[in-house]
């Protein structure tokens, strides 16, 4: 008898990030048109603008900060990531060696490389929107801050990776056995008639108020947990091909 | 709560359809293959830095920002003046911040002031001193502007200065029509944070009415049909 | 050496049961027909093999292990159906690459011979191709990565018949070549015939037969004769199909409950003979009484 091939899990799913990396690459090209989109859009007004009267003066600012494209970094990231899991993605993988287990693995890692490179594209959507305001607004610009503190970037990187994680982990859910998928319906709806009921229960201040790390650190726990959280689930979900 | 459903929900559904359709189209047209996607990412990328430079070379802003020890300097002066003027003591009112004095002419001794601050929202104070060295039939009216801060940029200079003229031996002092100034600021952070955090940061704006002062001989009675003074 | 090994295995989707305490074991290191009607439950047999889906009961062992979810069953193991899909980006060509880059036993040199035969351009992509040059492809894909066990879920599916012949051949080369296990299932039994060693009959659920060719061949046989002659015979048997035509009969009878030996039957003017494997999986499989004139009559 032939002998068998032993090959490990490390080298498996090192072999599915890179291979999915390039192949999801489009994934990173829609936030490219999702972000010049806006940044057009946003274009005249930036992320949200102040106005104030003094005596005969009516003062209005365009505030051009990184709000905006942080929003819709992060809400791509968990478009991406729940597309991931869908059946398309899932039967490719099963034309290469895979298991679920590695899949779910790969995958969480090409979110995360995903995330540092939207965090890149962000800043350029951010300079050159800039850019364009300084050529347009010569006259009325202020420059309060050009450059964005590493802590903030570390920050931007946490919540897109927070997102995708979410993104994972639903997708997931709704692949896995039948006993998780009615729990963690329940507790969605749960969650959503609790925020209709009384939308002042939730009070997000007091980790707006941490220090910018201490927030990232919060968002990288929460992503970790959704990331362990996934792979588990993906451990005991079955192949379904329908 | 609709805020946050139209903030949140319509970019989300916005964002899903453009990754849907453009993952769609991507299969349709061939020549978007990996190699090339990346190139154009890489680009994108690459604008951006330049974009970066640029603006960190040769952008710079015409609006100085003031630094906050000096808006802390000018929050002190600004109470002194209020101290001042509630001491009806006018010696707040220096060269420093004389911005404009018209030298009017007037006949007889009764000079009535109609003053039009129409829609402008402008306050101004008006003061009358008694100058024994001015002739008769010349009034001086100075205008002091203090200074008017607004989220760390002086606006001192953009305030309007008011219209004052004698007609038909009247003295009338109108106010300009509002003044309508924006702003781009480019500030490389995250608002919503900032917003909460820096409660006790610089004062959101400060400033203090305007002070009109009419000089008049001693032998003039001014008329003040509006009760303004 | 057993490479699987099912016992009392399982399985069911809701109300339906797929599978029905399966126990069986294959050997390594040869071809096997997987053999049954439309829903027998051969898919889901493969799809526990492959590790793909979980038994409701009952276990199974692939190369060892349980195959579920274990990336030592993936890694020698591929299946390959009409199912098989790639991302939209890949040429065949860099599908071939990806191939080589996973599997450590993949011909890559076999596989661009064998696509140039079909006649298939490797320029194209996957989705881009016909029915039966996909199945072709898929099959190459198959044959060229060499895993210990090969799943073949209907490959020759929407082959022309030409195409179909040669890689028959292709894959007794491959197998000689490279002795692995092929498991296959196809509704092309006849042709298949000339490479299978073991046949795997499974009904409803079941496996109702598990035996080499020669041997499973043998399970039945045809007796025809005068009609009266046979009578007798029949009554103390199990018949699987009959059919009577003025005067004579004939009958599918299985072979082991025979006790007369053939020159008795001569004598009384019935003549035996054998079955291809086809025509045994059709009479084991069939319905006893069930007939499609019935419907119409």
């Amino acid at each position: 008898m032939q002998s068998l091939t032993n090959i490990s899990l490390k080298t498996i799913v090192i072999k599915q990030v890179k291979w999915k990396a390039k192949l999801y690459i489009s994934a990173l090209s829609s936030l490219v048109i999702v972000q010049i989109i806006f940044g057009i859009l946003t274009f005249g007004s930036g992320s949200g603008s102040s106005g104030s009267g003094q005596g005969s003066l009516n003062v209005q600012f365009s505030n051009y900060s990184l709000d905006m494209i942080l929003i819709i970094s992060a809400i791509w990231a968990f478009i991406v990531a729940l597309l991931f899991t869908t059946k398309a993605h899932r039967i490719d993988d099963l034309s290469v060696i895979s298991s679920r287990t590695s899949s779910a693995i790969a995958n969480i890692f090409v979110i995360i490389i995903y995330s540092f490179f939207a965090v890149i594209i962000m800043i350029s959507t951010y300079y050159l929107q800039a850019l364009g305001i300084a050529l347009a607004e010569k006259n009325s610009l202020v420059i309060d801050n050009l450059f964005i503190s590493p802590s903030i970037l570390i920050l931007c990187f946490s919540s897109i990776c927070l997102f995708g994680a979410m993104g994972l982990l639903l997708g997931t859910i709704f692949k896995g056995p039948a006993v998780i998928k009615i729990f963690v319906s329940m507790f969605i709806l749960l969650g959503l008639i609790l925020i209709f009921m009384s939308p002042g229960s939730i009070n997000l201040l007091p980790i707006i108020m941490l220090s910018n790390l201490m927030i990232s650190v919060l968002y990288l726990f929460v992503a970790v947990l959704c990331f362990s959280l996934t792979i588990r689930i993906a451990d005991k979900s079955e192949v379904s091909r329908k | 709560m609709t805020t946050t459903f139209f903030l949140f929900f319509i970019p989300l559904l916005f964002i899903a359809a453009i990754v849907l359709l453009l993952g769609k189209l991507s299969k349709k047209i061939k020549i978007w293959t990996p190699k090339r996607i990346i190139i154009g990412i890489t680009s994108y990328i690459v604008l951006g830095l330049i974009a970066f430079l640029y603006i960190s070379f040769f952008s710079e802003s015409k609006i100085p920002l003031l630094s906050f020890s000096k808006i802390k300097q000018l929050e002190i002066k600004l109470d002194q003046i209020q101290k001042y003027d509630q001491e009806d003591d006018s010696s707040y009112l220096t060269e420093e911040y004389k911005k404009k004095t018209w030298d009017l002419k007037y006949e007889g001794n009764t000079l009535p002031v109609v003053i039009n601050e129409g829609d402008s929202g402008s306050s101004i104070n008006f003061r009358v001193r008694y100058n024994d060295n001015i002739e008769s039939g010349k009034a001086l009216v100075t205008y002091y502007q203090f200074p008017v801060i607004v989220e760390g940029i002086d606006l001192s200079d953009e305030v309007p200065l008011p219209n004052v003229y004698v007609a038909q031996n009247q003295l009338f002092i109108e106010a300009l029509s509002k003044q309508q100034i924006n702003y781009y600021r480019i500030n490389a952070t995250l608002g919503i944070l900032d917003m909460n955090r820096e409660i006790e940061h610089k004062p959101y704006a400060m400033f203090y009415s305007n002070v009109i002062v009419i000089d008049i001989p001693r032998s003039t009675v001014l008329e003040d049909s509006q009760g303004l003074f | 050496m057993n490479i699987i090994q099912c016992e009392e295995l399982s399985k069911s989707f809701g109300r339906r049961h797929a599978l029905q305490r399966v126990t069986c074991a294959i050997d390594a290191e040869k071809i096997i027909g997987i053999i049954g009607r439309n829903g027998a439950g051969k898919s889901t047999l493969l799809n526990i093999f492959a590790g793909y889906i979980k038994p409701t009961t009952g276990s199974c062992k692939v190369f060892n292990e349980n195959p579920f979810n274990n990336i030592q069953t993936a890694a020698n193991m591929i299946f390959i159906d009409d199912r098989l899909s790639f991302s939209d980006y890949l040429s065949l060509e860099d599908i071939l690459k990806m191939g080589a880059d996973f599997y450590p036993n993949w011909q890559n040199e076999l596989a661009y011979r064998m696509l140039d035969y079909a006649g298939i351009d490797l320029t194209a992509k996957h989705q881009q191709l016909s029915k039966g040059q996909l199945a072709t492809f898929n099959l190459v894909y198959g044959l060229v990565s060499r895993c210990a066990l090969t799943i073949l879920d209907e490959p020759m599916n929407g082959m022309d018949e030409v195409i179909r012949t040669d890689f028959y051949r292709a894959i007794l080369k491959e197998y000689l070549a490279f002795p692995r296990t092929f498991l296959i299932t196809s509704h092309h039994l006849q042709e298949m015939e000339s490479i299978l060693e073991e046949i795997l009959l499974m009904d409803e659920g079941s496996v109702i037969a598990h035996a080499p060719l020669d041997e499973f061949k043998e399970q039945l046989i045809s007796l025809s004769g005068p009609s009266d002659a046979l009578a007798d015979l029949l009554s103390e048997t199990e018949v699987y199909a009959q059919k009577i035509m003025a005067g004579m009969t004939s009958a599918i009878i299985d072979a082991s409950k025979l006790f007369v030996s053939e020159e008795i039957l001569r004598a009384k003017g019935i003549t035996v003979s054998s079955l291809n494997a086809s025509e045994v999986c059709k009479y084991l499989t069939s319905k006893k009484g069930s007939d499609i004139d019935a419907i119409f009559d």
